[in-house]
């Protein structure tokens, strides 16, 4: 079993035990074992096709496996599907939606009763676009905000449910190099209450924010990631792809 | 116009040709809002020619077997209702590709519609009208059932109004909180085909489009929230509905056709400012 060391006496906010999945009998993840604790930061590396959408889609809940070999938080995740605070990448939404930015972070609300939001909500989601340095922007156009904002809004969308785990989808792949430095310094901020996963593949980057990094192509291989030490990360990395 | 507004006072049939127009304008702009933002006006189109065949059908029943109780429009409002509940069954429990769909309903509702009216006795200027509505031939039954279709898409838009704006935006994020996307998305079909149905009777199968996402097209270059799009686009709607109408009386030409030359020629004209505002900005 791969563990993600952070904490020995927290118990695991993600367990992933013997998990097996397929396509019309094409095997795309085989045996797949690994834990995230608490306070992690665990980059999800691998090739293309190699599983990583797929074991997202899976933690999301979004695709289900047979044997119940997956738990986060101790459960099921379609049962718990709304503990996971979910940024997506840029072509998942519509980036010209005419909506103001607030109206996008109360989404992370969805699922309460009523027509619509309460005050709760509205105070939710205002205290999470401060987190985010974004206040006031709330009646902002979301249009309107550049690539690095938008991500911000996501990101203070993704607090409003109220998770403890953040999971980025390719969270730079529509950012500059200038918008990703910054966006690695606050996913170093985040993580001192966050537990966070982030596939990606701008490999050169996993070293500004990883703790720890999983490869996966069909099974997965871990490293505990150690600062001063990326030229390991880096071989250890070519190897795998290598085989 | 003073033409228009005196023989408004005169014709009731041109007072219900207003207020139809004014009924489906509502439900253009909220429905047309949600139709453009997610981007399912092809879908839309496919519904309104699919459509014809329901019309089609109930026509023939009416006159030649004698079901007098079912209105064509009852017709329509079945066929609308079956094509968008099929076209998301087949979205997301067939995985089909769109494009597909669209193309065999939009010509086979438009052949079992033909097929049905030709052996329809009676005037074949109905097909025309069918096809490119008149506005003018809307009766006092016809407004109600149009009201009450407006009603029941207006109270469903607000009752389902925060889910179906999150699915429009982020379909994957939506269904993470919990929200049921895919009935929720046969939903919006559902008010989309409703939608289609009382456009059908301003400005014909053909012209549905048109109207259903031209004025939440211009609407959508100037609102900032989506609420804001759907108030501008129904006061948009009115205003061509209301517009044509009146140039169409005035110089004997037909009211759909009208309607949509005046709403394209806007839209045009919006598209301009807008490219050229966008560019000043930068």
């Amino acid at each position: 079993m791969i563990m993600t060391h952070r904490n020995k006496n927290t118990e695991a906010l993600i367990k992933v035990n013997n998990l097996s999945f397929a396509y019309d009998k094409r095997n795309v993840l085989e045996n797949v074992n690994f834990e995230v604790n608490e306070g992690d930061c665990l980059a999800i590396v691998g090739p293309n096709g190699g599983g990583k959408s797929t074991l997202l889609n899976i933690l999301c809940g979004e695709l289900s496996t047979t044997n119940s070999s997956v738990a986060i938080c101790n459960n099921v995740p379609s049962q718990v599907r709304k503990l996971l605070g979910y940024i997506p990448q840029k072509n998942y939404y519509d980036e010209q939606f005419p909506i103001k930015v607030l109206q996008v972070v109360l989404m992370g609300r969805l699922g309460g009763k009523g027509f619509w939001y309460s005050k709760y909500d509205k105070k939710i989601a205002l205290e999470n676009l401060r987190k985010m340095q974004m206040e006031n922007f709330a009646q902002h156009s979301f249009p309107s905000l550049s690539g690095g904002q938008k991500q911000r809004v996501l990101i203070a969308r993704a607090l409003a449910t109220e998770t403890k785990i953040l999971v980025f989808d390719e969270p730079t792949s529509s950012l500059d190099v200038h918008s990703q430095n910054l966006f690695y310094d606050l996913l170093c901020d985040l993580n001192k209450d966050y537990t966070i996963l982030v596939v990606t593949h701008n490999i050169h980057e996993v070293p500004k924010f990883a703790k720890s990094v999983l490869f996966v192509n069909k099974n997965t291989d871990f490293l505990s990631f150690t600062k001063g030490k990326e030229q390991d990360f880096y071989h250890w990395y070519q190897e795998k792809i290598n085989v | 116009m003073f033409e228009f507004i005196t023989a408004l006072q005169e014709f009731a049939f041109l007072r219900y040709a207003l207020i139809a127009g004014i009924l489906a304008s509502i439900s253009c702009g909220i429905v047309g809002a949600f139709v453009v933002t997610k981007r399912i006006s092809y879908l839309a189109g496919a519904i309104s020619h699919f459509v014809l065949g329901g019309i089609g059908i109930a026509r023939y029943l009416n006159i030649v077997h004698g079901w007098t109780f079912l209105d064509p429009m009852y017709g329509a409002v079945i066929f609308a209702l079956l094509a968008a509940i099929f076209i998301g069954y087949v979205r997301f429990w067939h995985k089909q590709r769109e494009d597909t769909i669209i193309g065999v309903m939009w010509a086979v509702g438009m052949a079992v519609g033909v097929m049905f009216i030709s052996q329809t006795p009676g005037y074949n200027e109905d097909l025309m009208t069918y096809l490119f509505g008149n506005i003018l031939l809307v009766t006092a039954e016809d407004l109600r059932i149009i009201a009450v279709l407006d009603v029941i898409i207006v109270v469903l838009c607000i009752f389902f109004y925060r889910s179906l704006v999150a699915i429009c935006f982020d379909e994957h994020f939506a269904k993470l909180r919990g929200i049921k996307v895919r009935r929720l998305y046969i939903l919006l079909l559902c008010l989309t085909a409703m939608t289609v149905v009382l456009l059908v009777t301003v400005v014909g199968i053909v012209m549905v489009i048109a109207l259903l996402t031209i004025p939440a097209g211009i609407a959508s270059q100037f609102a900032k929230s989506l609420g804001q799009m759907m108030l501008l686009a129904t006061l948009l709607s009115i205003v061509f509905v209301t517009s044509g109408l009146g140039v169409s009386y005035q110089y004997d030409v037909p009211s759909g056709a009208t309607i949509i030359i005046i709403s394209g020629i806007i839209y045009v004209i919006s598209a301009v400012f807008s490219s050229s505002r966008f560019r000043f900005k930068n």
